[in-house]
């Protein structure tokens, strides 16, 4: 049975949300390896996790229910994501045109505009106290 | 009459509250903006003032502690974004505001630690302009004079 259920949730598409491990979808990450180990959820894991977390997760069969040896999937170890530094590109590759060829609506326009006036007068306000507090420090 | 009476009294509480802003006016809002004074300078006035020498001797030890703190703040912050986001405008602003929360935790710390909070900082910088204007002005006065050939002792 467990067998199966490796295969079916390999076989999945990533976000596909199955009834039997929705509560661990839902659940923050530091809390995942909490909701038992009796099954073999472990094996199941997202490919939004890091190499590193699979580490981490095996230290759990330490558990008093650690006798229940973990099953290797047939992807292996990888991670279906890896974490790429910030100065390689994913793709070198050119991208299709969305913001040469959309319309603003007014919608768009409004929200995007809301959202650069928000940060312009976040900004001056907090500058008001920085400037006080920090005026008297630096001035003489 | 008392409605008179009663806006006066509400304009001098307020100038009172306001009254902070007197020292901007007095340090930036000049007609004729102070020659720039270096480090020496304010060094030769910590040594001469006997009271407020020694709190713009503290004021000016706590900028090391606000920029030690904002350097901190910045790598820290800073380097979480880049562990943890690919987004390289993200990692400016998250360096920007971990320098600015450094430098405010910074500034705290220095307050406690030289006790500012004892004493009165915009006080002390008004007696340093003050010393500052009353040595250029003697200068300026000097420079004057002898252009009509008097010469000050």
């Amino acid at each position: 049975v467990l067998m199966i259920l490796v295969l079916l949730c390999a076989g999945m598409d990533k976000y596909h949300s199955s009834t039997r491990f929705a509560p661990l979808r839902d659940a923050p990450f530091a809390l995942r390896g909490a909701f038992g180990t009796s099954n073999s959820s472990f094996n199941n894991m997202d490919g939004l996790r890091h190499s590193s977390s699979i580490g981490q997760a095996r230290s759990y069969t330490s558990s008093p229910l650690g006798a229940l040896r973990q099953k290797m999937p047939p992807s292996g170890n990888r991670s279906l994501h890896t974490s790429r530094p910030l100065s390689t590109p994913v793709a070198n590759r050119p991208l299709s045109p969305h913001l040469p060829l959309k319309k603003p609506q007014l919608s768009a326009t409004f929200s995007i505009s809301h959202r650069i006036f928000g940060a312009a007068l976040g900004a001056a306000i907090i500058s008001i106290p920085l400037a006080t507090r920090f005026g008297v420090m630096f001035e003489v | 009459m008392g409605i008179g009476e009663h806006f006066e009294g509400v304009k001098q509480h307020w100038a009172r509250n306001f009254a902070f802003l007197d020292y901007f006016k007095k340090v930036y809002g000049r007609d004729q903006p102070l020659p720039k004074w270096s480090d020496a300078d304010v060094e030769e006035f910590i040594a001469s003032d006997p009271v407020y020498g020694p709190q713009l001797k503290a004021l000016r030890e706590s900028r090391k502690f606000a920029l030690g703190g904002a350097l901190a703040g910045a790598a820290h912050l800073g380097g979480v974004a880049f562990k943890y986001s690919k987004s390289p405008h993200g990692v400016v602003l998250a360096t920007g505001f971990g320098a600015l929360t450094g430098a405010v935790l910074g500034s705290e710390v220095a307050e406690h630690w030289y006790e500012l909070y004892k004493m009165d900082k915009q006080g002390a910088n008004l007696r340093f302009i003050y010393w500052w204007e009353d040595k250029v002005s003697g200068v300026l006065m000097l420079c004057h004079l002898s252009e009509f050939g008097f010469w000050a002792v």
